[in-house]
Protein backbone atom coordinates (compact mmCIF):
# COMPACT_ATOMS: atom_id res chain seq x y z
CA UNK A 1 0.00 0.00 0.00
CA UNK A 2 1.34 3.53 -1.15
CA UNK A 3 1.51 6.65 1.48
CA UNK A 4 2.79 9.60 1.29
CA UNK A 5 2.70 10.44 5.41
CA UNK A 6 4.93 8.49 6.79
CA UNK A 7 4.17 4.92 7.21
CA UNK A 8 0.72 5.71 8.88
CA UNK A 9 -2.15 4.11 6.60
CA UNK A 10 -5.90 4.74 7.18
CA UNK A 11 -6.77 1.04 8.26
CA UNK A 12 -3.81 0.86 10.84
CA UNK A 13 -5.30 3.91 12.04
CA UNK A 14 -8.83 3.17 12.17
CA UNK A 15 -7.98 0.01 13.67
CA UNK A 16 -6.49 1.56 16.57
CA UNK A 17 -9.69 3.39 16.87
CA UNK A 18 -11.91 2.71 20.00
CA UNK A 19 -9.77 -0.74 20.47
CA UNK A 20 -9.41 -0.10 23.66
CA UNK A 21 -13.04 -0.75 24.87
CA UNK A 22 -13.24 -3.63 27.51
CA UNK A 23 -14.23 -6.98 26.15
CA UNK A 24 -18.09 -8.64 26.17
CA UNK A 25 -17.57 -9.35 30.26
CA UNK A 26 -17.96 -13.61 30.94
CA UNK A 27 -20.94 -12.58 33.57
CA UNK A 28 -22.72 -10.89 30.68
CA UNK A 29 -21.86 -13.38 27.88
CA UNK A 30 -23.56 -15.82 30.33
CA UNK A 31 -26.57 -13.88 30.79
CA UNK A 32 -26.91 -13.23 27.20
CA UNK A 33 -26.08 -17.32 26.74
CA UNK A 34 -28.92 -18.17 29.07
CA UNK A 35 -30.65 -15.72 27.25
CA UNK A 36 -30.66 -16.97 23.72
CA UNK A 37 -31.03 -20.47 25.00
CA UNK A 38 -34.64 -19.52 26.50
CA UNK A 39 -35.73 -17.98 23.21
CA UNK A 40 -34.06 -20.97 21.10
CA UNK A 41 -36.16 -22.72 23.28
CA UNK A 42 -39.39 -20.98 22.65
CA UNK A 43 -38.42 -21.00 18.91
CA UNK A 44 -38.02 -24.70 17.95
CA UNK A 45 -38.70 -24.34 14.49
CA UNK A 46 -37.83 -22.24 11.65
CA UNK A 47 -40.00 -20.80 10.07
CA UNK A 48 -40.06 -17.13 7.97
CA UNK A 49 -40.98 -13.65 8.65
CA UNK A 50 -44.73 -13.21 7.68
CA UNK A 51 -45.55 -10.58 5.15
CA UNK A 52 -46.95 -7.17 5.28
CA UNK A 53 -49.29 -6.02 2.46
CA UNK A 54 -50.56 -2.95 2.23
CA UNK A 55 -53.86 -2.59 0.49
CA UNK A 56 -56.12 -5.37 -2.29
CA UNK A 57 -54.21 -3.91 -4.98
CA UNK A 58 -51.02 -5.10 -5.82
CA UNK A 59 -47.59 -4.78 -6.66
CA UNK A 60 -47.09 -3.36 -9.95
CA UNK A 61 -44.59 -1.18 -10.28
CA UNK A 62 -45.31 2.23 -9.11
CA UNK A 63 -43.50 5.08 -10.19
CA UNK A 64 -43.59 7.47 -6.84
CA UNK A 65 -41.67 10.17 -6.48
CA UNK A 66 -39.81 11.31 -3.74
CA UNK A 67 -39.48 14.38 -2.31
CA UNK A 68 -36.67 15.94 -0.57
CA UNK A 69 -38.61 17.98 1.61
CA UNK A 70 -36.21 19.60 3.26
CA UNK A 71 -34.57 22.98 0.93
CA UNK A 72 -31.79 24.39 1.78
CA UNK A 73 -30.17 21.25 3.51
CA UNK A 74 -28.47 19.91 0.25
CA UNK A 75 -25.85 22.97 -0.73
CA UNK A 76 -25.21 22.18 -4.19
CA UNK A 77 -24.70 25.50 -5.78
CA UNK A 78 -26.75 26.86 -8.30
CA UNK A 79 -29.38 25.06 -10.56
CA UNK A 80 -28.94 21.42 -11.07
CA UNK A 81 -31.34 19.50 -13.45
CA UNK A 82 -30.46 16.59 -15.29
CA UNK A 83 -32.84 13.77 -17.36
CA UNK A 84 -32.27 10.82 -18.75
CA UNK A 85 -34.49 7.72 -20.30
CA UNK A 86 -34.10 6.43 -16.60
CA UNK A 87 -34.96 9.29 -14.50
CA UNK A 88 -35.18 12.82 -13.89
CA UNK A 89 -33.42 14.45 -11.17
CA UNK A 90 -34.28 18.19 -10.67
CA UNK A 91 -33.93 21.01 -7.68
CA UNK A 92 -36.89 22.72 -6.79
CA UNK A 93 -38.16 25.18 -3.71
CA UNK A 94 -38.83 22.23 -1.34
CA UNK A 95 -35.50 20.33 -2.30
CA UNK A 96 -34.34 18.25 -4.75
CA UNK A 97 -37.57 15.68 -7.01
CA UNK A 98 -36.10 12.66 -8.54
CA UNK A 99 -38.59 11.19 -10.56
CA UNK A 100 -37.90 7.26 -12.11
CA UNK A 101 -39.05 7.26 -15.38
CA UNK A 102 -37.82 3.22 -15.83
CA UNK A 103 -37.42 1.07 -13.10
CA UNK A 104 -35.99 -1.33 -15.21
CA UNK A 105 -32.89 0.72 -15.85
CA UNK A 106 -29.17 -0.06 -15.64
CA UNK A 107 -28.09 1.41 -12.50
CA UNK A 108 -25.20 3.13 -14.05
CA UNK A 109 -28.32 5.41 -15.64
CA UNK A 110 -29.75 6.44 -11.98
CA UNK A 111 -26.03 7.22 -11.14
CA UNK A 112 -25.50 9.25 -14.32
CA UNK A 113 -28.22 11.08 -13.86
CA UNK A 114 -27.37 12.18 -10.45
CA UNK A 115 -23.98 13.08 -10.80
CA UNK A 116 -25.17 15.24 -13.67
CA UNK A 117 -27.15 16.89 -11.78
CA UNK A 118 -24.77 17.56 -8.93
CA UNK A 119 -25.29 14.73 -6.47
CA UNK A 120 -22.28 13.04 -6.30
CA UNK A 121 -23.37 10.63 -3.97
CA UNK A 122 -22.84 6.44 -3.28
CA UNK A 123 -26.31 4.52 -4.22
CA UNK A 124 -27.19 1.85 -2.33
CA UNK A 125 -30.05 -0.41 -3.50
CA UNK A 126 -32.00 -1.67 -1.28
CA UNK A 127 -34.97 -4.75 -1.92
CA UNK A 128 -38.07 -3.01 -1.35
CA UNK A 129 -41.58 -2.40 -2.62
CA UNK A 130 -44.12 -0.17 -4.12
CA UNK A 131 -46.00 1.47 -1.66
CA UNK A 132 -48.27 -1.17 -2.12
CA UNK A 133 -46.85 -3.78 -0.49
CA UNK A 134 -44.02 -4.47 2.43
CA UNK A 135 -42.65 -7.92 1.72
CA UNK A 136 -39.88 -9.46 3.67
CA UNK A 137 -36.90 -9.03 1.24
CA UNK A 138 -36.32 -12.48 1.67
CA UNK A 139 -39.96 -13.37 -0.21
CA UNK A 140 -39.77 -11.07 -2.90
CA UNK A 141 -39.22 -12.07 -6.90
CA UNK A 142 -36.36 -11.70 -9.00
CA UNK A 143 -36.66 -8.48 -11.71
CA UNK A 144 -37.06 -6.22 -8.78
CA UNK A 145 -37.74 -2.24 -10.59
CA UNK A 146 -36.51 0.71 -9.06
CA UNK A 147 -39.51 2.27 -7.95
CA UNK A 148 -38.07 5.33 -5.56
CA UNK A 149 -34.69 7.01 -5.20
CA UNK A 150 -34.22 8.15 -1.38
CA UNK A 151 -31.85 10.43 -0.15
CA UNK A 152 -31.47 10.65 3.70
CA UNK A 153 -29.19 10.58 6.96
CA UNK A 154 -28.25 14.36 5.44
CA UNK A 155 -27.47 16.59 8.98
CA UNK A 156 -28.05 20.21 8.50
CA UNK A 157 -25.33 21.21 6.24
CA UNK A 158 -23.88 18.54 5.41
CA UNK A 159 -22.21 17.94 1.48
CA UNK A 160 -24.63 15.81 -0.44
CA UNK A 161 -22.16 13.56 -1.45
CA UNK A 162 -22.48 12.98 2.73
CA UNK A 163 -26.16 11.74 2.56
CA UNK A 164 -26.68 8.58 2.19
CA UNK A 165 -28.87 7.65 -1.50
CA UNK A 166 -31.25 4.82 -1.47
CA UNK A 167 -32.64 3.40 -4.70
CA UNK A 168 -35.76 1.36 -3.34
CA UNK A 169 -36.92 -1.53 -5.69
CA UNK A 170 -40.02 -2.85 -5.97
CA UNK A 171 -41.41 -6.42 -5.78
CA UNK A 172 -43.91 -8.84 -5.36
CA UNK A 173 -44.03 -11.22 -2.48
CA UNK A 174 -44.24 -14.58 -3.34
CA UNK A 175 -46.20 -15.67 0.18
CA UNK A 176 -48.87 -13.04 -0.27
CA UNK A 177 -51.45 -15.05 1.35
CA UNK A 178 -49.87 -14.54 4.60
CA UNK A 179 -49.85 -11.06 3.69
CA UNK A 180 -51.55 -8.71 6.71
CA UNK A 181 -52.69 -5.46 5.91
CA UNK A 182 -51.84 -2.36 6.50
CA UNK A 183 -53.09 0.32 4.72
CA UNK A 184 -56.49 2.29 6.81
CA UNK A 185 -54.59 1.05 9.72
CA UNK A 186 -54.01 3.39 12.44
CA UNK A 187 -49.78 4.40 12.94
CA UNK A 188 -50.49 2.85 16.66
CA UNK A 189 -52.18 -0.30 15.35
CA UNK A 190 -49.51 -0.40 12.29
CA UNK A 191 -46.42 0.15 14.61
CA UNK A 192 -47.30 -2.73 16.95
CA UNK A 193 -47.80 -5.00 14.05
CA UNK A 194 -44.23 -3.94 12.42
CA UNK A 195 -42.70 -4.17 16.12
CA UNK A 196 -44.12 -8.07 16.47
CA UNK A 197 -42.17 -8.39 12.76
CA UNK A 198 -38.80 -7.09 14.33
CA UNK A 199 -39.31 -4.30 12.10
CA UNK A 200 -37.90 -0.81 13.26
CA UNK A 201 -40.09 2.08 12.06
CA UNK A 202 -39.85 5.42 10.71
CA UNK A 203 -42.55 7.92 9.23
CA UNK A 204 -42.65 9.91 5.92
CA UNK A 205 -45.86 11.72 5.11
CA UNK A 206 -48.20 11.23 2.05
CA UNK A 207 -51.26 10.30 0.15
CA UNK A 208 -51.12 7.25 -1.83
CA UNK A 209 -53.82 6.38 -4.55
CA UNK A 210 -55.05 2.63 -5.17
CA UNK A 211 -52.38 1.90 -7.74
CA UNK A 212 -49.82 2.84 -5.15
CA UNK A 213 -48.94 5.84 -7.03
CA UNK A 214 -48.63 9.64 -5.28
CA UNK A 215 -45.69 11.56 -3.68
CA UNK A 216 -44.01 10.72 -0.82
CA UNK A 217 -42.37 13.70 1.60
CA UNK A 218 -39.80 12.24 3.60
CA UNK A 219 -39.05 14.93 7.06
CA UNK A 220 -35.25 16.00 7.07
CA UNK A 221 -35.28 14.93 10.95
CA UNK A 222 -36.99 11.74 12.84
CA UNK A 223 -40.77 12.71 13.26
CA UNK A 224 -43.58 10.58 14.71
CA UNK A 225 -47.46 11.61 13.49
CA UNK A 226 -50.01 10.86 15.82
CA UNK A 227 -51.07 7.52 17.02
CA UNK A 228 -54.38 7.73 15.37
CA UNK A 229 -53.24 9.04 12.23
CA UNK A 230 -54.50 6.68 9.06
CA UNK A 231 -51.59 4.76 7.53
CA UNK A 232 -51.56 5.10 3.86
CA UNK A 233 -48.64 3.01 2.22
CA UNK A 234 -45.57 1.42 3.23
CA UNK A 235 -42.20 0.32 2.24
CA UNK A 236 -38.92 -1.59 3.49
CA UNK A 237 -36.32 1.09 3.78
CA UNK A 238 -34.13 -1.20 4.52
CA UNK A 239 -34.33 -5.38 5.27
CA UNK A 240 -34.76 -4.25 8.74
CA UNK A 241 -36.94 -1.08 8.69
CA UNK A 242 -40.46 -0.03 7.30
CA UNK A 243 -41.57 3.54 6.72
CA UNK A 244 -45.24 3.82 7.31
CA UNK A 245 -46.30 7.04 5.00
CA UNK A 246 -49.15 8.34 6.78
CA UNK A 247 -51.35 10.74 5.46
CA UNK A 248 -50.56 13.43 8.38
CA UNK A 249 -49.04 16.10 6.81
CA UNK A 250 -45.64 16.80 7.85
CA UNK A 251 -45.04 20.28 10.67
CA UNK B 1 -21.79 -26.70 13.01
CA UNK B 2 -24.82 -24.33 11.61
CA UNK B 3 -26.01 -26.97 9.37
CA UNK B 4 -25.92 -29.25 12.93
CA UNK B 5 -28.36 -27.01 14.65
CA UNK B 6 -31.01 -27.60 11.97
CA UNK B 7 -31.92 -31.03 13.87
CA UNK B 8 -30.30 -30.14 17.17
CA UNK B 9 -31.19 -26.45 17.99
CA UNK B 10 -28.84 -26.85 21.30
CA UNK B 11 -26.11 -27.17 18.79
CA UNK B 12 -26.65 -23.59 18.04
CA UNK B 13 -25.53 -22.40 21.44
CA UNK B 14 -21.76 -23.66 20.29
CA UNK B 15 -21.79 -20.94 17.97
CA UNK B 16 -22.48 -17.88 20.54
CA UNK B 17 -20.06 -19.43 22.45
CA UNK B 18 -17.47 -19.27 19.54
CA UNK B 19 -18.28 -15.82 18.32
CA UNK B 20 -20.51 -13.69 20.46
CA UNK B 21 -17.29 -11.99 22.02
CA UNK B 22 -15.94 -11.21 18.86
CA UNK B 23 -19.45 -9.74 17.27
CA UNK B 24 -20.26 -8.15 20.46
CA UNK B 25 -16.60 -6.10 20.35
CA UNK B 26 -17.19 -4.95 16.62
CA UNK B 27 -20.84 -4.07 17.31
CA UNK B 28 -19.95 -1.92 20.51
CA UNK B 29 -16.97 -0.23 19.10
CA UNK B 30 -19.81 1.25 16.33
CA UNK B 31 -22.59 1.56 18.63
CA UNK B 32 -21.34 1.42 22.40
CA UNK B 33 -22.19 -1.66 24.91
CA UNK B 34 -25.81 -1.42 25.80
CA UNK B 35 -26.67 -1.48 21.96
CA UNK B 36 -24.13 -4.10 21.46
CA UNK B 37 -26.33 -6.23 23.76
CA UNK B 38 -29.17 -5.86 22.38
CA UNK B 39 -28.02 -6.23 18.46
CA UNK B 40 -25.97 -8.93 19.52
CA UNK B 41 -28.65 -10.97 21.06
CA UNK B 42 -30.82 -10.25 17.92
CA UNK B 43 -28.01 -11.38 15.38
CA UNK B 44 -27.95 -14.90 16.87
CA UNK B 45 -31.51 -15.11 17.26
CA UNK B 46 -32.02 -13.74 13.43
CA UNK B 47 -29.58 -16.13 12.40
CA UNK B 48 -30.98 -18.99 14.32
CA UNK B 49 -34.33 -17.87 12.33
CA UNK B 50 -32.44 -18.53 9.37
CA UNK B 51 -30.07 -20.92 9.66
CA UNK B 52 -31.69 -23.00 6.89
CA UNK B 53 -30.35 -20.44 4.62
CA UNK B 54 -26.97 -20.28 5.73
CA UNK B 55 -24.67 -21.89 3.12
CA UNK B 56 -23.27 -24.88 3.89
CA UNK B 57 -20.30 -24.21 1.45
CA UNK B 58 -18.67 -21.24 3.62
CA UNK B 59 -15.93 -22.24 5.94
CA UNK B 60 -16.95 -20.42 8.51
CA UNK B 61 -20.14 -18.87 9.96
CA UNK B 62 -18.51 -15.76 11.42
CA UNK B 63 -18.38 -13.58 8.30
CA UNK B 64 -22.63 -14.30 7.89
CA UNK B 65 -22.70 -13.83 11.81
CA UNK B 66 -20.91 -10.46 11.69
CA UNK B 67 -23.36 -9.34 8.03
CA UNK B 68 -26.64 -10.17 9.86
CA UNK B 69 -24.71 -7.43 13.27
CA UNK B 70 -23.99 -4.98 10.45
CA UNK B 71 -27.67 -4.49 9.02
CA UNK B 72 -29.36 -4.94 12.38
CA UNK B 73 -26.36 -1.94 13.60
CA UNK B 74 -27.88 0.29 10.43
CA UNK B 75 -31.27 0.20 12.37
CA UNK B 76 -29.24 2.93 14.90
CA UNK B 77 -26.58 4.48 12.15
CA UNK B 78 -28.43 8.04 12.52
CA UNK B 79 -27.09 7.03 16.57
CA UNK B 80 -23.81 5.61 15.72
CA UNK B 81 -23.09 9.16 13.71
CA UNK B 82 -24.30 11.07 15.90
CA UNK B 83 -21.98 9.93 18.71
CA UNK B 84 -19.25 10.27 15.92
CA UNK B 85 -19.96 13.55 15.53
CA UNK B 86 -19.82 14.21 19.35
CA UNK B 87 -16.43 12.88 19.45
CA UNK B 88 -15.03 14.93 17.15
CA UNK B 89 -16.98 17.95 17.85
CA UNK B 90 -15.98 16.82 21.96
CA UNK B 91 -12.96 14.78 21.75
CA UNK B 92 -15.34 12.99 24.58
CA UNK B 93 -16.28 9.86 22.95
CA UNK B 94 -20.23 8.56 23.83
CA UNK B 95 -19.37 5.05 23.24
CA UNK B 96 -16.65 4.54 25.48
CA UNK B 97 -18.41 6.50 27.99
CA UNK B 98 -21.22 4.00 27.89
CA UNK B 99 -18.86 1.54 29.86
CA UNK B 100 -19.37 2.36 32.84
CA UNK B 101 -18.38 0.78 36.08
CA UNK B 102 -14.61 2.63 35.74
CA UNK B 103 -14.08 0.32 33.45
CA UNK B 104 -12.46 2.64 31.16
CA UNK B 105 -11.11 6.45 32.44
CA UNK B 106 -12.73 9.35 30.69
CA UNK B 107 -9.71 10.44 28.46
CA UNK B 108 -10.40 13.09 25.88
CA UNK B 109 -9.56 11.76 22.52
CA UNK B 110 -6.43 12.78 21.05
CA UNK B 111 -6.71 14.85 17.51
CA UNK B 112 -6.30 11.81 15.00
CA UNK B 113 -8.86 10.03 17.08
CA UNK B 114 -10.68 13.03 17.00
CA UNK B 115 -9.83 13.14 13.03
CA UNK B 116 -11.15 9.82 12.49
CA UNK B 117 -15.00 9.94 13.97
CA UNK B 118 -15.04 12.95 11.89
CA UNK B 119 -14.12 10.86 8.40
CA UNK B 120 -16.26 7.63 9.90
CA UNK B 121 -19.40 9.85 10.09
CA UNK B 122 -19.12 11.62 6.63
CA UNK B 123 -19.27 8.34 5.33
CA UNK B 124 -21.96 7.17 3.75
CA UNK B 125 -23.96 3.85 5.45
CA UNK B 126 -22.41 1.51 2.60
CA UNK B 127 -19.06 2.50 3.10
CA UNK B 128 -18.69 2.63 6.77
CA UNK B 129 -19.93 -1.01 6.71
CA UNK B 130 -17.62 -1.97 4.09
CA UNK B 131 -14.60 -0.64 5.60
CA UNK B 132 -15.53 -1.27 9.48
CA UNK B 133 -16.38 -4.67 8.30
CA UNK B 134 -12.42 -4.81 6.55
CA UNK B 135 -10.66 -2.94 9.30
CA UNK B 136 -12.31 -4.13 12.42
CA UNK B 137 -13.83 -7.52 11.31
CA UNK B 138 -11.25 -8.38 9.45
CA UNK B 139 -13.35 -9.64 6.68
CA UNK B 140 -11.44 -10.23 3.28
CA UNK B 141 -13.41 -8.80 0.36
CA UNK B 142 -15.04 -11.62 -1.07
CA UNK B 143 -16.83 -12.28 2.40
CA UNK B 144 -18.14 -8.50 2.73
CA UNK B 145 -19.52 -8.84 -0.55
CA UNK B 146 -21.27 -12.19 -0.21
CA UNK B 147 -22.21 -11.15 3.76
CA UNK B 148 -23.70 -8.31 2.25
CA UNK B 149 -24.67 -9.23 -0.86
CA UNK B 150 -23.51 -6.88 -2.96
CA UNK B 151 -20.78 -7.24 -5.73
CA UNK B 152 -17.27 -7.43 -5.19
CA UNK B 153 -16.58 -4.07 -7.38
CA UNK B 154 -19.15 -2.82 -5.23
CA UNK B 155 -16.80 -3.54 -1.94
CA UNK B 156 -13.68 -2.67 -3.89
CA UNK B 157 -15.12 1.17 -4.98
CA UNK B 158 -16.47 1.72 -1.50
CA UNK B 159 -13.44 1.20 0.31
CA UNK B 160 -11.57 2.90 -2.29
CA UNK B 161 -13.87 6.19 -1.49
CA UNK B 162 -13.61 5.24 2.42
CA UNK B 163 -9.86 4.62 2.26
CA UNK B 164 -9.40 8.26 0.37
CA UNK B 165 -11.75 10.20 2.75
CA UNK B 166 -10.02 8.76 5.78
CA UNK B 167 -6.61 9.49 4.49
CA UNK B 168 -7.88 12.90 3.60
CA UNK B 169 -9.08 13.45 7.07
CA UNK B 170 -5.97 12.02 8.44
CA UNK B 171 -3.98 14.94 6.28
CA UNK B 172 -2.68 12.43 4.11
CA UNK B 173 -3.40 12.30 0.51
CA UNK B 174 -5.21 9.45 -2.17
CA UNK B 175 -3.78 5.82 -0.46
CA UNK B 176 -4.06 4.48 -4.01
CA UNK B 177 -2.83 7.23 -6.20
CA UNK B 178 -0.76 5.21 -8.45
CA UNK B 179 -1.55 1.94 -7.77
CA UNK B 180 -2.14 -0.46 -11.36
Amino acid sequence: MRTNMGNTDEIAALQTFRADLPELGERAEAAARADLLANLAMRPTPRRRPVLRIGVGLATAAAATAVWASAGQLTTDGEARYSNAAVEVAKSDDGWTIEIKDGSADPAAYREALTGAGLNVDLDFVSALTPLSAPDPDTLDDGLLASEIRIQDCAKGDRPENCDVVVVTSGKAKDSDKAETLRGLTVAEAVKKAEDLNLGVSFASGTLNASGKGTIHIPAKPWTPSDDAKISGAYLSTPTKLTLITEETLP
Amino acid sequence: MVRGSLEAPERFAELFDRYARDVHGYVARRLGAQYADDVVAETFLVAFRRRERFDASRDSARPWLYGIATNLVARHHRAEKRFLRALERTGVDPVAEAFDEGVVARVDAGEQQRALAGALARLSRGERDVLLLVAWGGLSYEEVARTLGIAIGTVRSRMHRGRVKVRAALGGVDPTAGED
